[in-house]
């Protein structure tokens, strides 16, 4: 304790002086009474007698004594020190990649790191504000500095450990950005800085102080599944399964995969220190479920000791064809396997919205529609009442001139010699631009908005050589993958942790599902037909829920560098000791909180006075 | 003479000349029948001349003739004397407690009891009653025996204004003194503060059973009613001279205001139950809405 301010003692002086105008008080005034016999057995009457009055009138001047005492203390300026081991504010990085779920002795690393966080803030002072931040594969921010010991610690309680490979690097730079480094703030890393690219900014930077967390060495895992089709062979598939070695002696160990619960693959592979094997192997058959890679093995990291791949059948489409006859189409469509197509004449209007809702696209072809306020439309030369498109006269042999490569619906394709009798004119919305444009007017337009899509097409197919080229069923087909995409590309449906999954709604953009690999429902409010899901923490399946329709994916962990639990970090300065530490004083001045409490002291003699006045 | 003189114009000043011919018309009437000494005005519990028939009574010697019923006599051949309500004055008796508590307020309730008592006094010497006027502390003080006249106003008023409130109250004591010397029974007005730790109900009913008609004034200054005084107070009473430190806040206040509302709950109560006619006047109301409001409920019976 130090005291900077002596002369403060002197508004001690005012003590006497208050209790002096105190006793200058009046003396009791003489009241002639006729009846002190009432007034004296009203007084008996009247719990706590005559010397808890005399306490009650004296409470002002004890309150007022009180204020004079803590304001002459305040007035002083005491100063308490004490010893602290951190001079500037603390940020607390816990590593929660992949490899922190290790297992060893005394738990996993991940509850280590956490035990020994919560144990700094026992022993850290309480001026230190802290920063709470996790390093999973982009730094997450859990608490702002703040010296609220108690709120911090339920952050540092509740922090999850993930499956996916970490990125202490940008944590780490994302908590320095965030220090005062010339306050000396400090950063306490809590890693197994294991695949951690990082070594070298723990090492070099003072400010970062690193608590490594060891334990668990023993690890044999897959870095590598896939399980795909061949593309020449139908039902034939092949399997690509990579799996290291990461300890330092040799290892035998079993592998296999099953498709469902139906094993497709057994053996037991020998693998050298670090040795890493890459197994192939066909697979004849018709697969259709989750397939599963399995170690069979109880090493330190069960993480990636499965690996998972998904196959299921193409997403069903529901075409309805609104035309007297178009062998072309009708032919083209009849073909694709996953396409059911439906044939009408004519479309009622008093069925139109039973048609928007049943069919995934519905193909206009020559002839008249109603106006069409969503769902996924191919018109062929005709009016749609409600669409910004309006036909006009019909012109002779337009020629193509140009056409928009990397539009989805003309991707792959050559227009260059395509011949049409006949077209529409079209006049359209000043900002709608052709995707095929013609010497004349536009040919193929598209358009989208909320949930509407359109494929507009000028002229009629039977009246062009379209339907003969080798163009027409990929433009068919690139404009059904437009309107209504798989929601998640079938040639990717196995994904890493932490990687985000694309994910395109088919037809209204709204509400979807997705149930992670721990059977959480997760409810996504998407305002556009793309949106991005992120939260792939764990590995396993994930089904994506749209309505009836359902999409599973695989993710995986598939990240060497995370398998490879053991330590890269060389500790070239002493891990965080914070006994250890050279202390230094920490000043905490004391007259805020004596003024404050002075104040509290000054507004009670006055509750107590006011309350004397109204009564 | 020049100091009769003075004693005269005080005692003129004291009540408002318009409001003593007020009340000039005013009778102040007993619940009881009275017992007079002369012929008044008042129903008498004895039997007399007045020209009300009562009843018949057989004749015995020395009975005045005159009232025999001759009627009777010729029809009965037996004499019978015709009896008739006799109407007598009536006595009035002042009874002043001039305690030193009286003198307490501003105005005193002393002075208030006095103005109280000069009015009755007017009405009944006004209505040809006879008025006695006595004082009492610790002790029966000065007693003026039954009179009447009208012009014996100013002389009593001069003995009522010479009362000064001094010692200790001696409520029963001093009435039951009072009970013993008036033999002449009749309408005793009491005006009090009743302040007396000993109590009052044995000197009323000493009263009763000496067949007055007891009205008591219960003459109270509104500081003892609902005092506000708050503070530290040396409580100093005033016929004791008792001195008692005290710190009065807003309990002690709301348990006093408590005890005087029972003083006056129970000597209500005693009154109602003993047919004693029982007025309480809080000094600060003017005496004369007093008398002519509060009195005309039925408490002294006043006959316009």
């Amino acid at each position: 304790m130090q005291i900077t301010n002596l002369w403060g003692l002197l508004v001690l002086g005012l003590i006497p002086v208050i209790v002096l105008i105190h006793s200058l008080k009046p003396k009791p005034k003489p009241l002639r009474v006729a009846n002190l016999y009432l007034w004296q057995k009203a007084l008996k009457d009247k719990k706590g007698g005559l010397r808890l009055l005399k306490i009650n009138i004296n409470l002002p001047l004890f309150f007022q004594l009180l204020f004079i005492f803590l304001a002459a203390l305040a007035l002083i300026n005491p100063i308490w020190i004490y010893e602290s081991d951190i001079e500037g504010n603390v940020v607390i990085v816990v590593d929660s990649s992949a490899s922190m779920k290790t297992r060893t002795p005394n738990g996993s690393r991940f509850k280590l790191a956490k035990a020994k966080a919560l144990n700094l803030l026992n022993e850290m002072a309480d001026v230190n504000k802290v920063m709470v931040i996790e390093a999973a594969h982009k730094p997450i921010l859990h608490q702002n500095f703040t010296t609220n010991r108690s709120k911090i610690k339920s952050v540092i309680t509740n922090l999850q450990p993930t499956e996916i490979p970490g990125n202490l690097t940008e944590s780490i730079y994302f908590g320095l950005s965030l220090m005062n480094h010339e306050r000396g703030d400090q950063m306490i890393v809590y890693t197994d800085a294991a695949g951690s690219s990082a070594d070298e900014l723990l090492s070099l930077n003072t400010d970062i102080k690193v608590e490594r967390i060891s334990g668990g060495n023993s690890n044999i895992g897959i870095t590598k599944f896939n399980f795909r089709p061949d593309i020449e062979i139908r039902d034939q598939y092949e399997m690509i399964l990579e799996i290291q070695n990461f300890n330092q002696r040799s290892a035998i160990c079993p592998v296999n995969v099953f498709l469902d619960v139906q094993n497709i693959y057994s053996k037991t592979i020998g693998l050298k220190a670090g040795e890493k094997k890459l197994l192939v192997f066909p697979f004849q058959g018709e697969v259709k479920g989750i397939i599963e890679a399995k170690l069979e093995i109880n090493d330190d990291f069960l993480v990636d000791n499965k690996a998972f791949a998904v196959i299921d059948d193409p997403k069903k489409i529901k075409i309805l064809l609104v035309s007297k006859e178009n062998y072309f189409i009708q032919k083209l469509l009849a073909t694709r396997p996953n396409i059911t197509l439906e044939m009408i004449p004519v479309i009622d209007p008093k069925y139109l919205a039973a048609h928007q809702r049943d069919y995934d696209i519905i193909i206009l072809d020559r002839t008249f529609s109603p106006g069409i306020n969503s769902g996924n439309i191919i018109s062929i030369q005709t009016q749609v009442a409600n669409l910004p498109f309006h036909f006009e006269q019909l012109k002779p042999s337009p020629v193509v001139q140009d056409w928009d490569r990397n539009h989805p619906v003309l991707r792959n394709l050559n227009l260059n010699a395509l011949k049409i009798l006949e077209f529409h004119q079209i006049r359209a919305h000043k900002d709608i631009r052709p995707i095929v444009d013609s010497d004349q007017t536009g040919l193929i337009y598209t358009y989208q908005k909320q949930n509407l899509k359109a494929v507009y097409i000028a002229f009629d197919l039977l009246k062009s050589d379209l339907p003969l080229k080798v163009a027409f069923p990929i433009l068919i087909d690139n404009m059904i993958n437009w309107l209504a995409p798989d929601p998640i590309p079938r040639e990717n449906l196995i994904f890493q942790t932490g990687e985000s999954v694309p994910v395109k709604l088919t037809l209204n953009a709204g509400q979807f599902l997705i149930r992670d690999a721990n059977d959480n429902l997760h409810t996504i409010n998407s305002h556009e037909r793309e949106y991005l899901f992120t939260e792939t923490k764990d590995i396993g399946i994930y089904s994506l829920i749209e309505g009836e329709k359902q999409t599973r994916f695989a993710v995986n962990l598939s990240d060497a560098n995370e398998s490879n639990i053991r330590s890269t970090y060389q500790m070239t300065k002493p891990a965080t000791d914070v006994n250890k530490a050279d202390p230094f004083e920490v000043e905490f001045y004391l007259w805020i909180i004596l003024i404050l409490i002075s104040v509290i002291f000054l507004i009670l003699e006055w509750y107590f006075w006011f309350k004397k006045q109204i009564v | 003479m020049i100091k009769t003189r003075i004693d005269t114009f005080e005692a003129e000043s004291f009540i408002d000349e318009s409001f003593l011919r007020k009340i000039a018309k005013l009778k102040i009437l007993s619940q009881k029948k009275v017992y007079g000494m002369s012929k008044g005005e008042h129903k008498s519990r004895k039997s007399g001349t007045s020209i009300e028939f009562l009843d018949y009574r057989k004749y015995h010697i020395g009975d005045d003739l005159r009232y025999v019923d001759w009627n009777v006599y010729g029809r009965l051949d037996k004499l019978f004397i015709k009896i008739f309500s006799a109407e007598e004055d009536q006595n009035i008796h002042l009874i002043m407690d001039m305690s030193n508590s009286m003198s307490l307020g501003s105005p005193s309730k002393a002075t208030m009891a006095k103005k109280i008592a000069a009015s009755l006094m007017y009405i009944g010497l006004s209505n040809q009653d006879r008025v006695s006027l006595s004082s009492f502390s610790s002790e029966l003080g000065e007693f003026k025996p039954p009179a009447k006249g009208k012009k014996l106003y100013v002389p009593l008023l001069n003995v009522l204004l010479q009362m000064k409130p001094e010692g200790e109250t001696g409520f029963n004591d001093s009435l039951n003194q009072f009970a013993n010397i008036c033999k002449q029974p009749g309408i005793a007005i009491i005006i009090s503060d009743l302040l007396d730790p000993a109590g009052i109900t044995e000197g009323l009913t000493t009263l009763r059973y000496g067949h007055f008609d007891v009205h008591l004034i219960h003459v109270l200054d509104n500081s003892e009613i609902n005092p506000t005084a708050k503070g530290y107070f040396v409580m100093q009473d005033i016929e004791t001279m008792g001195n008692k430190p005290m710190s009065i806040d807003h309990k002690v206040l709301n348990a006093y205001q408590e005890n005087i509302r029972q003083v006056i709950r129970e000597t209500n109560l005693f009154c109602g139950k003993n047919k004693i006619t029982y007025n309480l006047y809080d000094t600060s109301t003017s005496f004369e809405d007093f008398l002519l409001s509060y009195l005309t409920r039925g408490a002294l019976k006043l006959e316009i």
